[in-house]
Order: structure tokens, then C-alpha cells, then sequence
């Protein structure tokens, strides 16, 4: 496997959220669903992971609850709340913002 | 938007904290059910199972490690850390309970006793007076700096200026003092009346405690002949007797109705009067020229936002108004000062300063102890300190672990500290009530909560400061090379046990010092003020006596019988000698301005002013004052022959210092603008002490009584034996020549010279309680790091044994340790104890320090005996070690 970017802990943050925006699930498939839909490029390793889903829990931006899945196994499944939603707009639109100007700045023709 | 963070956070914190088993299984069931559907994954991928699970394992990383991890996401975490680190330290506790309990005892004791001790003497030396609000009730006292004339009583028109228009003020009341005959019931007495403004009781906010007092505002007339009597009268004339209230009193040949009688508190803390009737101060008419006699203290409640300053400046505004009307009333000033200050005595400030210095040093004592033991054991526990930092314990864990700990001690300590206290205070209130004063005041003895907190906070910081030192010791470097030591307990840092010694050493000086200055105030307290009183109080009776005007008019009438008297009493057997006198000794004689004839003329207010006492021929005899030259009075002193005067050492010394003051004449003026007499010095005799606590001697001049005669005088008498015993023989003697004639007061000398000092036998009783309290602190000090330093060589004890040393070797080695360190510390002591004489020398008394050198002999010896004490034991404990057993020691 590809060696995985180095993710900056807020970024991170608000990748998981944004994960977690799209439907509840547990913490398996976070990790999962995020390796997928960057193609492989953004991996987050299984000990940052749920220091990171706690943190998140403890903010008050997602909730957990515990379900019995499918096969019988217990799973705990986390899921975004109103304040998560609103904290996550937020955290994209200062993305977006430092990413275009990260651009703009990498695009200037060199004279 | 913050209120719906917290809705979610609430119940989750509230979850970690009070359900945390379950939430913890819920992280393990988690983070291996993460780990699960991972192995599942790769053996989905073809990876056998056992391989799968390992690379699964691997990629969380080490369990253990993620759920503590999560765990710290829980922001109450710290709440159960502290929690952990108090079991912790409970635990560790209990290991060592001697060392805990000695960190324990000395916290204790140094908050305790020195909270107990300082509420005590405080209550006693700033004594509150017995009435509503003392804060602002002042008394006015007036002063004339340029004839130096200080704390001098008020006239009626000032008073009556003062009450008409200040407005600073609620009230103000006045009081005159009267010495009255009392007739009609029992024996004739004389006793203390005290006239007063109706408000007086009502101002003071003093209630009767039987009856009631005077109705202020109420017409003069309507109760000019109504009394108040006071509780100590009414015990002992009238015994106790309720129906006293109604019944009436006869005062100087006016009848006057009983209303009231005031409660036992109120005798003290002011003159103790016998009873109070009212008076209106109305301004008496100027009689020949001589001014207004000077005897009205004035009384004031301070309206809710008056200031003592600005009350001041208006009484001064005021006052210089009649001045320029009237002037005899020039040049005086007024003072404003609660009431409290006024009643407490001069030297007082000094007596409190001082207890506040012992009390901190006691303090620092047991601070010391503290740091002195914490340090030996953090040395103890680098092994333990060592290994946690290389399982990854960060500093700040360890700091809170250690502070856990050092909470538990600052806990215990501070809970006994508060229970000694209580329990000094209860101990020492009830061995404080030998008078009625005292007990009042002891009665409203509660810990002093500024004195406790202040102790508390000293102590819980030095706990906390060298329970946490360690923490901070542990670097990366020493931590590998305390663990490759084997021998944890034999690599103290060279710089730790020089610490530790430096702390006993500190507290060893500082007991050095305690003991010395206390020893110093001690013994000005008990020599210098009481041997030089001048005089020998021993053994000597004084009878009060004042002769009503009405009988004895004229001097002529006065002096008859005073001498009758004298005849009489000297014939009494047990009576060596007999002498009657206005004044005596520390008593704030009269002062009589006089000049020494040599300089011609001077302007009255450049005249110097001696204690005057009149006294009669006998006077040095029956006291014991020594004559150093010339001649006593005599018979041939007497009304008609040459005036004469014997002066003290002093004033010799001072206005006549080149010559014979025998022969030479003085004036004297009874007072300033009244007659001046011419009268021969006859005799010099040694200085008496003038008043409590008077460090240099004043100019002391005695007029023959027969030249002087006054109607109200001391007899005083020297006996063989017990004075007491005279008692009776005098009063009958005194009634053989006139059967109505009042007796007051019958007291042994000792009795009247040791009531004014009693303030200062409080102060040398506590100095030395505190001094003890030091001693025994520093002791413990001593013994717990000999102990200490015992138990760390026992390993080299036993390979010294191994090679042959005795157990006396080993025995003095031990306490050749212990002695060196008080040794050290004695000598750094010495020469802190010469600076500190030096200082309270100049602060408390004039005399020469020399005396100082015999303590500065006596405050080491007692160290190093306690020194000694200290460490004979461990000692002792050293020598028993078996060399076997020491040598696995470890």
C-alpha cells in the first residue's frame, strides 16, 4: 500500500465528519469508506482513528449509538449532529478558501 | 449555540466520570471489534489467520496505548487522576507511618499552637471593650505639646463646645471620676463615682443588667438623684441582693435612689466605678483664677460615615474656638481615638510585634522540619521516580502524582492544625480566668481565623513545594544512570543530602535565635522591669484613706490625724516600720514643675516637671528605697521650720551635676500659675520607676508631709511577716480615732505592683510556651534526619561492622553526624542571635545588651542538649544492626 499524506489533526477532523455526513457508521467503515473515496490517497491509521472519533464525540459533533448489526455482531455507530453539520460547513468553507489561494499561489507563471 | 454544546456534552461527561466501568467496556469492545473486521479483511485477501490478526494488531498500534488515549479525549480525566493519585498517596501513607505521622504532627503543631497562642495573647493585649460596636466609640483626650503634656482628661466646656457643635458625632457623653463618702449602710466608705451624661449607658450601648440605667434626653432634673451601681460594689457591700433597686444611697450627705445595677463585664476595661449618678457638666464658674480643673473624659459614637480624621479635625476646629475666646485654652490639642486604643497601654504595640516575630519563627521552624524531611525521602524514591519516567510517565504526571500525595499531608496537617488550635484556645482560656477581666475576655476568645489561614497557607505551600520537588529532579540523564546503579539507595545526589543538611542546620539557627530572643524578653520582662522597680514591694501593706473635707477642713485637721494614725499603727506589733504617702511608685504620680534655683526665673513653660510625692518621714523606710546621701525627713521637718525636699539620683544627676545638691534650694510650683516655695534639698535618694514599663529614670522630688498635708493618702506599712495579718489591727486603729471614717482598698504591694503586670507575665508565659514549642520542633527535626541517614547507611554500617568497627564506633559515628550538623547549626545561630539582641535592644529597652551574652551561653547549651537527645536514638538503633542482615540491605 502507498504510504499515507500526513494529515494536519483538523483536517482530519473534518474529513471524518464529512464521512460521517454521508450516512451513520461505524468506525471500521469510516476508515474504509474515506480510503475509497480518495482512491487510495488518504489513509488515516487505525491508532489516530478513534482517538479522533472520541474527540469528536466529546466536542459534541457526533453521537454514537451502539446497534446490533446484520450478522448478530454489536457495532458502535457514530453519527453527525446539528452542531457537527454546522461546525463542518464551516470547516469547508475555510478549506476551500486556504486550498484555492494554496493554488492560485502554485499556479503563477514563472517568468 | 454554546447551550446546545453543552446538552451534548453534559450527559457524556456525566457518563465518563460516574459510569466509567461501562464506558471503558465499551472503548475495549470497540477498538476489538475494529480489529476484528480488519483480520477479517486480510483474510479476505488471502492472509492466514494468524497473520492477518498479528498485521491487524500491529496497525492499531498497542491497545492499551489507543484506549488510554481515548480515554484522555475525556475532559474529566483529570478528576479521576486526582482521585487515582489520592488513593495513591493514601496508600503510600500507610507504608511509612512514622514519617507520616511526624510531617503530620509538625504541620499541626506549627498551625495550631501558633494560631491558638497568637488568638490568645491578641484577645488579651488588644483588649475589646465590653460594649455595642466598639469600632466607633472614641474617647477625645487632649494634649499640650509645648508644656508636654500628653493623654490629659478634658474640661466641662469642652466638653459642653464639643456636644453642642460637632455633628461628626451621634452622641457624646461625658464622665468625671469622685472619690465620695458612702454612708448610711454598713461602714462608711469611700468610693469611685462616677458622674456622668445621662446618655453615658445608652452611647456605650451597655444595658443594666438589672433595672435599668439613665433616660437620655430626660431633663436633668427629674433624675438627678437616681444611681447606677456597678456589679463588684453590689457583690461585695451588697450582696448580690436584688432588692438593692429602689432602695437609696447616701453620697457625701446626698441621698440618692438605686436604679439600677450594671453587669460584671462592665467594672473593667474602664476605671471600675462603684456607682454612677448623672450630672449635667454644666460649666462650674471660674474660680480664683485657676482655670477649669482638667478631669472630664470625653465619650463619642462616630456617625456611620464619619472618619477618625475627620472627626479629629472638626474637635480641633472646635476647640481652637474657644481658645480664642478663652486664654487658658490655648496651645491645647485634641485627640480622637477609638476607644479601644485608648485603653490599651503604651509598649503594647511593641509586646505584639514581638509575638508576631516568634510566632512566624516558630512557623518557619516547622516549615523547615517539612522540607527537611520530604527532601530525605524524595532522595529515597529516585529509584521509583526512575523507573516510571522509563514506562513513559510524563513530568506532568508525576508532578500531579506527587502533588496528590503532598495534598494528603496538607489535608491531615491542616485538619489537626485546626483541632490544636481549638483545643490551645479552649486550654488556655480556661488557666486565663484568675479575675473576673480576664475571664471576660477569655470567654470571647475565638481562633483567630486571619492568624489560622495565614499559618495554614505557609505550611500546605512548603508541603506542596518539596512534595513536587522530585518531579522536577528526574532528567533523561540521571534517570539512566540511577537505573544501572543497583544499590537505588546509595546514590543520593551529593547535592540532595547537602540540601537536607543545610535544612536542619537552618532550623537549628533558627531555634538558636528563637530561644535566645525569647530568653532576652523574658528576662527584661521579669529583671530589668521588676528588680529596678527601686523599691522592694515585698512584704508591704497600703491602706487608701481619704479624709472627707467636711470634717477635716483645714491641713491642720488632716495632718492631726494622719499623724495620730501613724503613732498609732507604729505601735502595732508585726509593723516594723510605717509612712504615709500621696502616691506610690508606678503609679503615675502628680507632677510638680519645679527649678533649681541656679537658673533664675525660667518662663513657666520651660520649667521641668518631676514626680512629686509627699510622703512622710518613714516613707524610704517602710520601701525600701535606699538614701544615698544626706538625711530622710524627720520630726524636725514640720510646719513651721525650713521647707525641705529630697531629690532622687536622677534629678541630682542631672540639674546638678558638678555640685552638692545637699544645701542647695529648688522651687517648686504646686501647679503652673499657682504659688512657688523655696525648699532646701536635704537628702538624694536612689530612682524609683515612675510608671509600668518605663525604661529611664525621671526627676523624683519628696516634700515632707507635715509641710504638705493632704486629706487623701496611701498609709503604707512594712511588715514582719505576712501583711495580711495587719489588716484588722490598722482598720481597728483607724476607727479608734474616728469610728465614721471610710476605709478603701487594703492591699498587699505585691498585689497592686503585680496586677500592672500582669500583661507582661501573659507575654513571658507564651514566649516561653513558643520558645519550647521551637525547641521541641527542632528536636524532631534532628531525630528524623539522623533517623533518616541511619536507615540509608545501613548497607556501609554493615560493611564497617563486617570489617571490624565496634558498636561504639558505629555509635559515635552516628552521633557525631547529628552532632556536627547542630553544631553547625548552632554557630550560624550565634551569630543570628547577636544581630536579633542588638535590634530588640534598641527596640525594647534601654539597657545595656550584656545581659544578652549570659543567654547567648544558655540558647546553645539547651540545642545541643536537645540535640544529643535527638540523636542518641538513632544512634543507638544503629548499633544494634546486625552486620549480616545490613549487608543485604539494599
Amino acid at each position: 500500500m502507498s504510504k499515507p499524506s500526513d494529515l494536519v489533526q483538523g483536517t482530519l477532523d473534518m474529513l471524518l465528519l464529512k464521512i460521517l455526513a454521508l450516512e451513520p457508521m461505524n468506525g471500521f467503515a469510516v476508515s474504509q469508506r474515506l480510503k475509497q473515496v480518495s482512491g487510495d490517497i488518504l489513509q488515516v491509521s487505525d491508532g489516530s482513528l478513534y482517538p479522533a472519533l472520541h474527540k469528536l464525540e466529546q466536542e459534541g459533533w457526533i453521537t454514537a449509538e451502539w446497534k446490533t448489526s446484520e450478522k448478530g455482531r454489536r457495532a458502535k455507530y457514530y453519527s453527525l449532529t446539528r452542531l457537527g453539520r454546522r461546525h463542518l460547513e464551516r470547516e469547508a468553507n475555510s478549506w476551500g478558501r486556504l486550498s484555492g489561494a494554496i493554488s492560485r499561489v502554485v499556479k503563477l507563471k514563472e517568468a | 449555540m454554546r447551550l446546545e454544546h453543552w446538552l451534548y456534552t453534559i450527559p457524556l461527561r456525566l457518563r465518563s466520570l460516574f459510569r466509567r466501568r461501562e464506558a471503558d467496556r465499551e472503548l475495549d469492545e470497540e477498538l476489538r471489534d475494529h480489529v476484528e473486521r480488519k483480520t477479517e479483511e486480510y483474510t479476505a485477501n488471502g492472509l492466514p489467520l494468524k497473520e492477518a490478526r498479528r498485521q491487524a494488531l500491529l496497525e492499531m498500534g498497542g491497545v492499551e496505548k489507543r484506549k488510554e488515549e481515548c480515554r484522555d479525549t475525556r475532559q474529566i480525566s483529570w478528576i479521576h487522576d486526582l482521585s487515582q493519585d489520592l488513593h495513591f498517596g493514601l496508600r503510600m501513607l500507610r507504608k511509612s507511618p512514622g514519617f507520616a505521622s511526624t510531617v503530620i504532627l509538625t504541620l499541626g503543631l506549627g498551625i495550631g499552637m501558633n494560631s491558638a497562642i497568637f488568638t490568645v495573647a491578641n484577645g488579651f493585649l488588644l483588649r475589646e471593650p465590653p460594649i455595642k460596636d466598639p469600632h466607633s466609640v472614641v474617647m477625645v483626650t487632649m494634649a499640650d505639646p509645648s508644656n508636654g503634656r500628653q493623654r490629659e482628661a478634658a474640661t466641662s466646656t469642652e466638653f459642653l463646645a464639643l456636644q453642642r457643635e460637632s455633628h461628626l458625632f451621634d452622641e457624646t457623653a461625658a464622665l468625671e471620676l469622685e472619690n465620695l463618702p458612702l454612708t448610711g449602710r454598713g461602714d462608711p466608705e469611700n468610693v469611685t463615682v462616677g458622674r456622668v451624661t445621662p446618655n453615658y449607658f445608652a452611647l456605650l450601648g451597655v444595658p443594666a443588667s438589672l433595672g435599668r440605667t439613665f433616660t437620655p434626653g430626660t431633663s436633668q432634673t427629674e433624675q438627678e438623684f437616681n444611681a447606677v451601681i456597678g456589679f463588684d460594689f453590689w457583690k461585695n457591700r451588697f450582696h448580690a441582693d436584688p432588692g438593692i433597686i429602689g432602695k437609696t444611697l447616701t453620697l457625701a450627705g446626698h441621698i440618692y435612689t438605686v436604679i439600677g445595677i450594671m453587669p460584671e463585664q462592665f467594672d473593667y476595661a474602664f476605671v471600675p466605678c462603684a456607682v454612677w449618678i448623672p450630672d449635667s457638666f454644666n460649666a462650674q464658674p471660674l474660680g480664683s483664677g485657676q482655670g477649669e480643673n482638667r478631669d472630664v473624659d470625653i465619650f463619642g459614637r462616630l456617625s456611620a460615615d464619619a472618619t477618625l480624621r475627620d472627626a479629629e479635625v472638626q474637635t480641633n476646629a472646635i476647640i481652637g474656638r474657644l481658645g480664642r475666646d478663652d486664654p487658658a485654652e490655648k496651645g491645647w490639642v485634641a485627640h480622637v481615638m477609638t476607644l479601644q486604643d485608648a485603653l490599651v497601654k503604651e509598649g503594647t504595640r511593641i509586646e505584639i510585634f514581638l509575638l508576631t516575630g516568634v510566632v512566624v519563627f516558630v512557623l518557619l521552624i516547622a516549615c523547615a522540619n517539612v522540607a527537611g524531611m520530604f527532601l530525605a525521602r524524595d532522595a529515597g524514591r529516585e529509584m521509583e521516580f526512575a523507573v516510571r519516567t522509563a514506562l513513559g510517565a510524563g513530568r506532568a504526571r508525576l508532578t500531579r502524582q506527587l502533588l496528590g500525595e503532598s495534598l494528603l499531608f496538607a489535608i491531615f496537617g491542616g485538619a489537626l492544625g485546626l483541632l490544636l488550635s481549638f483545643w490551645g484556645v479552649h486550654l488556655l482560656r480556661a488557666r486565663l480566668s484568675f479575675n473576673a477581666e480576664t475571664a471576660r475576655l477569655a470567654g470571647k476568645l475565638e481562633v483567630d481565623s486571619r492568624v489560622f489561614v495565614f499559618t495554614c497557607i505557609v505550611s500546605v505551600l512548603t508541603v506542596l513545594l518539596f512534595g513536587v520537588l522530585p518531579a522536577f529532579k528526574s532528567s533523561k540523564i540521571e534517570v539512566r544512570s540511577t537505573l544501572h546503579d543497583s544499590g537505588g539507595a546509595r546514590s543520593q545526589g551529593r547535592r540532595a543530602s547537602r540540601l537536607r543538611s543545610a535544612f536542619v542546620v537552618g532550623e537549628v539557627a533558627l531555634t538558636v535565635i528563637l530561644i535566645a530572643a525569647a530568653g532576652i524578653c523574658v528576662q527584661v520582662v521579669i529583671t530589668e522591669i521588676r528588680a529596678h522597680l527601686g523599691f522592694d514591694p515585698q512584704r508591704v501593706l497600703s491602706v487608701n484613706l481619704s479624709l472627707p473635707n467636711s470634717k477635716y477642713p483645714t491641713p491642720e485637721a488632716q495632718a492631726r490625724f494622719f499623724s495620730e494614725l501613724l503613732r498609732r499603727v507604729q505601735g502595732l506589733p508585726g509593723v516594723r516600720s510605717a509612712a504615709v504617702t500621696q502616691d506610690i511608685p508606678e503609679s503615675f504620680p502628680a507632677r510638680l514643675t519645679f527649678e533649681p534655683t541656679a537658673d533664675v526665673d525660667l518662663k513657666p513653660e520651660l520649667r521641668p516637671q518631676a514626680g512629686g510625692y509627699f510622703v512622710s518621714a518613714d516613707y524610704f523606710r517602710v520601701m525600701r528605697i535606699p538614701l544615698l546621701k544626706g538625711r530622710a525627713f524627720s520630726d524636725v521637718d514640720s510646719v513651721v521650720s525650713l521647707k525641705v525636699a529630697i531629690v532622687n539620683e536622677c534629678l541630682a544627676k542631672q540639674y546638678f551635676p558638678n555640685a552638692d545638691p545637699i544645701g542647695r534650694s529648688i522651687r517648686t510650683y504646686a501647679d503652673p500659675s499657682g504659688p512657688v516655695v523655696s525648699r532646701r534639698i536635704v537628702g538624694v535618694v536612689g530612682n524609683v520607676i515612675d510608671r509600668v514599663g518605663e525604661r529611664a529614670s525621671i526627676p523624683q522630688i519628696y516634700v515632707p508631709f507635715a509641710q504638705n498635708p493632704m486629706g487623701a493618702m496611701m498609709l503604707v506599712l512594712r511588715a514582719n511577716g505576712d501583711p495580711t495579718t495587719l489588716a484588722s489591727p490598722v482598720r481597728a486603729s483607724v476607727w479608734a480615732i474616728d469610728k465614721d471614717q471610710p476605709i478603701d482598698d487594703i492591699q498587699k504591694m505585691t498585689k497592686i505592683i503585680g496586677e500592672k503586670g500582669s500583661g507582661d507575665r501573659l507575654l513571658t508565659s507564651i514566649l516561653a510556651i513558643l520558645a519550647s514549642i521551637g525547641l521541641g520542633l527542632a528536636t524532631i527535626g534532628i531525630f528524623g534526619i539522623v533517623s533518616y541517614v541511619v536507615s540509608q547507611r545501613t548497607h556501609e554500617i554493615g560493611v564497617r561492622m563486617a570489617l571490624g568497627a565496634e558498636k561504639r564506633d558505629v555509635f559515635r559515628l552516628v552521633l557525631g553526624r547529628g552532632m556536627a550538623l547542630a553544631a553547625t547549626g548552632i554557630a550560624l545561630g550565634l551569630v543570628g542571635s547577636f544581630v536579633v539582641i542588638r535590634i530588640l535592644a534598641s527596640a525594647i529597652y534601654s539597657g545595656s545588651w550584656l545581659p544578652g551574652l549570659l543567654i547567648l551561653a544558655i540558647a546553645p547549651a539547651v540545642v545541643v542538649l536537645a540535640a544529643l537527645l535527638a540523636s542518641y536514638l538513632p544512634a543507638r538503633r544503629a548499633m544494634k544492626i546486625d552486620p549480616m542482615v545490613a549487608l543485604r540491605h539494599e
